[in-house]
This record gives C-alpha cells, sequence and structure tokens, in this order.
C-alpha cells in the first residue's frame, strides 16, 4: 500500500511555486490522498482584488519642516540611534555649516514644534545638533561648475558665513572681506555670545574657512574697499551693502556693454516675478544662515543655467520656499529621483498605539547635563550618554525606522522585508490598508488603485 | 514471550509501548487514568522513548497528537466518556487529515446523571467522525488491537478508535502475553508517511477547499474505508501468523445452525459465550455473533454469519434514545435487501445500561423473551424496573 499511487502526490517545487501556474484536479486519480498543497496559492492573484493600494512614502516631521535651515532633523537622529555618528553628522552638516553655534543659540523651532511635545515632552534636538556638531563630517561634494565664479561676501556674521560656505562648496572663489581683525565679531560680541564657549566658534570658522575661502580682513566697506571695485571683480556680492540693515545679493551686469557697470539688486526669483524685499538684518542665526543658503543655492542654479523657479520647487522643504535643503540640491544636480514627499506628518497621522513601548522622558538631571553643553566646548562621555537616550525618544515622524510593525501585522504575508527596506507585493495586498493603520509614524500612504496610475 | 496478569488499562499501556509510540499526549479520566499513569510510567523509567505531552484538556490532547502525527511521529492516546466527546470536532479533523492516529476509549455512560460506569453511548456517539471502531473483549484482545491497529491505520491513513469496556476490562486481570519486541517490530514497521510537516518542504495542509474539491476528498476517505475492511482482515491474519492469535473482523461462534443468534460487542461476549455454551450442552441451537469493527462496518460477515438464523437478538450495551440500540440498527440495515438474510426477525435488547452487570441470568430472560415474538420494531429494555 505505500507503494500504491494513491499516494503518490505532486510535490509542490519551487519551480512550479514561482510558475504561478493553477493547479487543475479533473480526475479523482489527481487528487491527493489528503488536503495538502500540490502547487501554490501563489496563482491566486488576489492582490486584484485590492481598492486601497498602500505604498512607503517618507514625509516631513514637523521639525524639518520648521527648520529655516532646512536641517533632516529626523534623518540625523534616527540615523545616529543606528549607531552611525559619522553618517549623521554628514547629514547635519549637509545643510547646516554651523551646527556647534546653532546647537547652542538657535531659537529652536523644531522643537516648539515637536510633534512630542503633544505626547510628553519635546526632543532635546538642540543637544543632540550640538554633540553631532562634534563629530568627523565630510562636506557634500557638488558636481563642478562649469564656469567658477568670484564671490565677494562682505562681514561675517552667521547669513555671510553660510553664504561663503555654500558658494564655496559649490566650487566657486569665494572671498571674505572683514571689516575687524577676527571673524564674526557679531557673534562674538552679540546678546548670546555668552552660550558660546571659546573655541568653539573659532572651530566652526576655521571649518567653514579651512583653505578654500580667502579672508581680507580690515577691510570695511566705503573705507578700505568701495562697491564699485567690488563689482568690477566680482560676480556676485553679498553682505549688508546696498542699505543699511539690510541684505543684499548684488550681481553686476557684466553682459551688457551698454551699461557695463551697472550693478542691480539680484533676487533669483526676480526672474519669476516674485517679490524684491531685502532682508532685513539682525536676523535670528537660523534664519540668518536659512536665507545665505537659499539664495547661495538658487544664484548657483541660475549660474548653472536651471530655471530657479523650478529649481526651488525641487529643492524646498516641508512645502515652504522660503527653506531649501542643500542634499535636494545636490540630487537634482545629479539627476537622482526624491522619493521624499514633503507632506508634514501631524500628530494626528501618528499610531503611537502601534508605538513599541515610547522611551520615557528624560530625567531630570539628563536635562542639566543639557544645559552644561550650551556653556562648554568639549563633549563629554555623559553628553553621549544623553544623547542617545533623548534621539531614542524620537518619534521618527515620517520616516519608517524599520520597527517591523507592518511586516508583521500584514494577514497576507504580502510585504517582504529585506535589509531594512520593506517591499509590498501588489500581486498578493488586498488593499486592507492595515499596514498603514499600525503605521506609528505615518509612513504609509494609501490611495485609490485607480488613481495610483495617474 | 512473557505472561504477565493485568488489568484492561494496563494491556493498553504495553500495546502502546510495543508499537514504538513517539509521542503521546494524554488527560487522565476514570475509568482511563491507569493508562496514562503506566504510560508515564514506561516514558519516565525509559522502557518507552516517547515524547510524553501533558494536557490542559482531551481537546488539546487531540490537537497536539494531529499535530505531531502530521510531523510524521506515532503517536498514541486514550481517554473516556466525557473526554472524548470534547474531542469530538478533533476527531473529523484528524480523520479528514487522514492520520493513523490510534486511540484507546475506556468506555462510560455519558452524564448526566454523572457516572463512572460502563456502557458504550460515548463511544457510538463518534460512529460518524470517520475513525475505525474496534471493540474488544478481553485485555490480550485490546493490547493485540493496538498493535493492528497501527498497521491498519498507516496503511490506509485513518485513525483507529478502540473500545475498552469502562471497569469489566478496565480494572479486570487477565494473563496477558507479551511478545518479543522484534517480532512485533517486523510485524509493524516504522511509520513513515506520505506526507509530513518538513520545513525543508514546506506545505500547505488543509487549507480552504471549495466545494469544487471538497466532494472528492471525502469520497477518497470512503475509498480508504472500504479497503481497511481488506487491509484489517490482511492485516489480522498476518499477526495470526506470526503470534498464533486472530481474532476476525466479527467471530461466529455456533452460528451455522442457530435458530437464534445473539449479536453483541464488547467485554459482555466473554458471558454471552458461556451462555451459548451451557444453552449448546443442553441441545438448544444458540449461537453468538461477536462485532469487532463497529466502522467499516464488516456487513458481508455479519450477512454470512446471520444467513442461517430464523431469529437475530442483538444486544446493545448503548442506546440511542430515539430509536435504540447503535448495533441493532447497524445489523439490521446490512441485512435490509441482503441475500438471504433479508426478512428474518431482528430484535433489539438494550441491557447493562450505565454498568448494571448483564449476567447469564439475564442472557436466559433475553433469550426468553426473544423466543416469545415480541415487537421488533422498538427497543427491549432488559431487567427494566417496570
Amino acid at each position: 500500500m505505500r507503494k500504491d499511487d494513491k499516494f503518490q502526490i505532486q510535490r509542490p517545487t519551487a519551480k512550479r511555486i514561482q510558475s504561478q501556474q493553477p493547479i487543475v484536479l479533473e480526475k479523482l486519480d489527481d487528487y491527493p490522498y489528503k488536503s495538502v498543497a500540490m502547487g501554490s496559492t501563489r496563482s491566486n492573484l488576489t492582490g486584484l482584488w485590492r481598492y486601497w493600494r498602500p505604498y512607503y512614502q517618507t514625509k516631513r516631521a514637523p521639525c524639518d519642516a520648521h527648520c529655516p535651515i532646512g536641517n533632516h532633523v529626523v534623518d540625523f537622529i534616527q540615523t545616529l540611534i543606528d549607531g552611525h555618528w559619522e553618517k549623521a553628522a554628514n547629514i547635519l552638516r549637509g545643510e547646516n555649516p554651523l551646527p556647534a553655534i546653532t546647537g547652542r543659540i538657535c531659537h529652536r523651532p523644531c522643537e516648539i514644534n515637536c510633534n512630542r511635545h503633544q505626547y510628553d515632552e519635546r526632543i532635546a534636538i538642540h543637544s543632540i545638533e550640538t554633540v553631532l556638531a562634534e563629530f568627523k563630517s565630510e562636506a557634500l561634494n557638488f558636481p563642478p561648475a562649469e564656469q567658477p565664479r568670484a564671490v565677494a561676501v562682505v562681514g561675517s556674521g552667521p547669513a555671510e558665513l553660510s553664504f561663503a560656505h555654500f558658494m564655496a562648496s559649490l566650487h566657486h572663489q569665494v572671498t571674505i572681506f572683514e571689516a575687524e581683525e577676527v571673524l564674526a565679531s557679531s557673534l562674538r560680541h552679540g546678546p548670546r555670545a555668552r552660550h558660546l564657549a571659546a573655541g568653539v566658534l573659532d572651530a566652526e570658522i576655521e571649518r567653514i574657512v579651512s583653505a578654500r575661502i580667502k579672508v581680507r580682513y580690515n577691510q570695511k566697506l566705503d573705507r578700505d574697499v568701495t562697491l564699485q571695485e567690488l563689482e568690477r571683480d566680482y560676480d556676485a556680492i553679498f553682505g549688508v551693502v546696498e542699505m543699511p540693515e539690510h541684505l543684499s545679493l548684488i550681481i553686476p551686469d557684466k553682459g551688457t556693454t551698454e551699461n557695463e557697470n551697472q550693478a542691480k539688486s539680484f533676487d533669483p526669483l526676480l526672474a519669476g516675478g516674485a517679490q524684491n524685499e531685502p532682508v532685513k538684518t539682525p536676523l535670528r542665526v537660523s534664519e540668518a544662515i536659512g536665507y545665505a543658503k537659499w539664495a547661495a543655492l538658487l544664484l548657483d542654479s541660475e549660474w548653472r543655467g536651471l530655471n530657479p523657479q523650478d529649481t526651488l520647487a525641487h529643492i524646498q522643504v516641508g512645502g515652504n520656499n522660503r527653506i531649501v535643503s542643500a542634499m535636494k540640491y545636490l540630487a537634482l544636480l545629479k539627476g537622482h529621483t526624491i522619493q521624499r514627499s514633503e507632506q508634514v506628518v501631524s500628530y494626528d497621522m501618528l499610531h503611537l498605539e502601534f508605538l513599541d513601548q515610547p522611551a520615557p522622558s528624560v530625567k531630570p538631571s539628563l536635562v542639566d547635563q543639557a544645559q552644561s553643553l550650551l556653556t562648554t566646548s568639549f563633549v563629554s562621555r555623559d553628553d553621549i550618554q544623553y544623547v542617545i537616550q533623548e534621539a531614542g525618544r524620537c518619534f521618527s515622524c515620517g520616516r519608517c525606522n524599520n520597527c517591523d510593525n507592518c511586516w508583521i501585522y500584514c494577514p497576507d504575508a504580502a510585504i517582504a522585508r529585506e535589509k531594512g527596506h520593506y517591499q509590498i507585493d501588489y500581486d498578493y495586498c488586498k488593499g486592507c490598508t492595515l499596514c498603514a493603520a499600525v503605521c506609528p509614524r505615518g509612513v504609509i500612504s494609501i490611495i485609490e488603485e485607480e488613481k495610483w496610475s495617474e | 514471550m512473557e505472561r504477565i496478569i493485568m488489568n484492561g488499562n494496563s494491556a493498553a499501556a504495553y500495546g502502546a509501548m510495543l508499537s514504538r509510540v513517539q509521542v503521546t499526549a494524554a488527560y487522565p479520566i476514570s475509568p482511563q487514568t491507569g493508562i496514562v499513569e503506566q504510560l508515564a510510567d514506561f516514558v519516565a523509567s525509559g522502557q518507552l522513548g516517547a515524547k510524553f505531552i501533558m494536557s490542559e484538556s482531551e481537546h488539546s490532547v487531540m490537537a497536539s497528537l494531529i499535530a505531531a502525527s502530521e510531523s510524521g511521529a506515532r503517536v498514541f492516546t486514550a481517554t473516556s466518556s466525557q473526554g472524548l466527546a470534547l474531542m469530538h470536532e478533533l476527531l473529523h479533523w484528524a480523520a479528514g487529515a487522514r492520520l493513523p492516529i490510534v486511540m484507546v476509549n475506556v468506555n462510560r455512560a455519558m452524564s448526566a446523571p454523572w457516572t463512572m460506569y460502563c456502557d458504550q453511548s460515548d463511544i457510538v456517539a463518534q460512529r460518524d467522525t470517520g475513525w475505525l471502531h474496534v471493540y474488544c473483549e478481553e485485555n490480550q484482545e485490546t493490547l493485540d488491537a493496538i498493535i493492528q491497529g497501527y498497521k491498519v491505520a498507516e496503511k490506509v491513513m485513518l485513525p483507529v478508535l478502540i473500545n475498552m469496556d469502562g471497569f469489566y476490562n478496565s480494572y479486570t486481570t487477565e494473563p496477558v502475553i507479551i511478545d518479543e519486541i522484534e517480532k512485533i517490530d517486523r510485524y509493524l514497521p516504522p511509520y513513515d508517511p506520505p506526507v509530513k510537516l518538513d520545513p525543508e518542504e514546506p506545505h500547505t495542509l488543509h487549507g480552504g477547499t471549495g466545494p469544487h474539491l471538497f466532494m472528492e476528498m471525502r469520497y477518497k476517505m470512503w475509498q480508504a474505508m472500504e479497503h481497511s475492511l481488506t487491509v484489517a482482515r490482511e492485516a489480522d491474519d498476518e499477526f495470526g501468523r506470526i503470534f498464533g492469535r486472530s481474532y476476525g473482523l466479527t467471530e461466529a461462534y455456533c452460528c451455522q445452525d442457530a435458530d437464534l443468534v445473539l449479536v453483541s460487542a464488547g467485554s459482555m461476549v466473554g458471558t454471552l459465550k458461556e451462555v451459548v455454551d451451557d444453552y449448546r450442552s443442553r441441545g438448544e441451537k444458540i449461537g453468538l455473533l461477536k462485532i469487532r469493527y463497529l466502522r467499516p462496518f464488516p456487513t458481508q460477515e455479519v450477512c454470512q454469519a446471520l444467513a442461517s438464523a430464523r431469529q437475530v437478538a442483538v444486544i446493545d450495551r448503548n442506546v440511542s434514545v430515539g430509536m435504540g440500540g447503535v448495533f441493532w440498527q447497524e445489523v439490521r440495515s446490512a441485512l435490509y435487501g441482503s441475500n438471504g438474510a433479508a426478512n428474518k426477525p431482528v430484535l433489539g435488547f438494550l441491557a447493562g445500561i450505565g454498568g448494571r452487570d448483564v449476567t447469564p441470568e439475564s442472557v436466559d430472560k433475553i433469550i426468553e423473551m426473544a423466543r416469545s415474538n415480541p415487537p421488533q420494531d422498538v427497543p427491549i429494555w432488559v431487567e427494566l424496573k417496570v
């Protein structure tokens, strides 16, 4: 009886499963003696039943969306949690040339808008930023400009340093004209200077200037150098040069022979007919850095022959056209597609009931530690410990951090997980959207299937 | 070979041990508890290299055995009465999944009212679950039925339920022959199923099956059950050749020239044999048909044995309330329309319900009543206080 054909069954081989061929049982002899799968249910493409289509879409956390500099806060926090400190530092410095300064004296709109604030207490992003600023990092490697331009930066406040940094990173020749004997005297003597411990500022300036930016000290405008001279020698002049207490970006008009030396104030968006209001100083430090970055990236895009209006649409952060991302600009120049949505994740979009035990609030003693960060110039082991704890509290709004919820909860096992990436098998996803409902951070969006192709 | 005095519970445990079962799960319940205790001893002492699963209910017992059997293990359990009833849905599953599980039911009347004593109402109620049903008369037969049970079950891929009468068998000691394990190994090779759970070669088992597929799966089961009649006869013959003991699917005792044939199953058969011998010694033509297999029902053997009888009296130790004894119903439907055996009076007697003793005097009364041509369409309650 053991040899009896009645007990022979067609075994489901990998080949048969992959072929997705249905098994047809036409006569009694085709049947197995017991109800064992002879092929695979893969022949039944249940994904065809789908009405709602879930899909992964990285979104913007409110901290990102409210940072005037365009920092990717959640990105660097989550990268740090994964243990990649230098990579996290790269993400921070890629957008922000002065993190050691902003970590200490920024007005922290990121924290004000942190979703965790509605849950218990905000994440101390400034502390994380301050510690990360101490890590080694590499500058963004922009493709070289076809025709490097000469750029004059007058003064050396946060805006001027930021502009100089991005212009130099974009391979232009930058010269800073500083009226005094040291750079960034506004930060040294300003109202928040006491928060900047000796050495912090110098180290940050050194990182920006290094060997790539020329600095001419004791060069006060209208005393040691004139605007006309700058307009003659440079392709762009940035600083408080035209109106008192207002930042200007001047592009000397060298293209026309008639008014060879006539300069014009340049707002990169002027080409699109937008507003042209000079930015009044003094600015908050992060706003200054952010505005200068915005001007630098858009000026460069103009020089590279791109439409500034289109560029802005590509590189803005959180749907705010005054906040831009250098990393998005880099991706644009390299022709990379950017998958990220700029939709801002609100507290209501989070499904915190599916969080795996959110980390508790920080202990008071560690909050003291955070305060001490502001006035010291070095990062201690305690600081690192504190920052790791603080980063661990981040909800990672809108950014997948591989919590596996979707993969675990999918009732059809239609989500594959490989090397930290999830992929929905749309042949078998019935569109129950449970994955979207259990994603604590609102990463999974849903759309009606028929609208997907649009 | 050695001969040991033991009760039915021990005999069942020995049967399982000699069959080299690999997994046993059990929940103790009177009057089956002795089997569980003995098996636990065997496992603890190393005589039986099986995994013994402590379970929280009979339902879990059967569920775990189903899983163990699917993974390719030879499995065994025993239960009684309410415990068997608690397993009910999983009995269907085990049979539908075509798993060669062998189980002993030490029978006990179904409550309420609460009782511990013998009758077969618990096991006849599981008649239609797709298991083979074997009724044993004495302890040696129980032990042998377990070994034969695996032989048959693993050939037709259907589970086997063996009935032992509570108290009359379970707690009665008799000499029981324990054969050499090497001989038993030759008779019963290791279990090697055609399909089993295997992480190296994963299968989905028993998935959702629509009307376009289900009926043929049932028919396959039906075919296997039909085939088991032949397989059971062969297994019994082979057992007889090796061990010198065989039982048949039925046993016809002095039936050939009998005017009246008594029909029964279980421990009561022993008493009936004494009575038949007694009557025969006085020249009265009484015969006896012992039915061992309730499923598959050995219609051919039954009709043959009853062919010459003028009258048949089926004595049931169970009652299907509203109709009568289950063996009575089975015999009647087997005879109906059969060649030669049809249209003879088949009387249904209900005796020993709830553990009441059926003595030789009780049988005398049954024979006396049978001879008085009582109604054939309703069961007759024996020794009922009226």
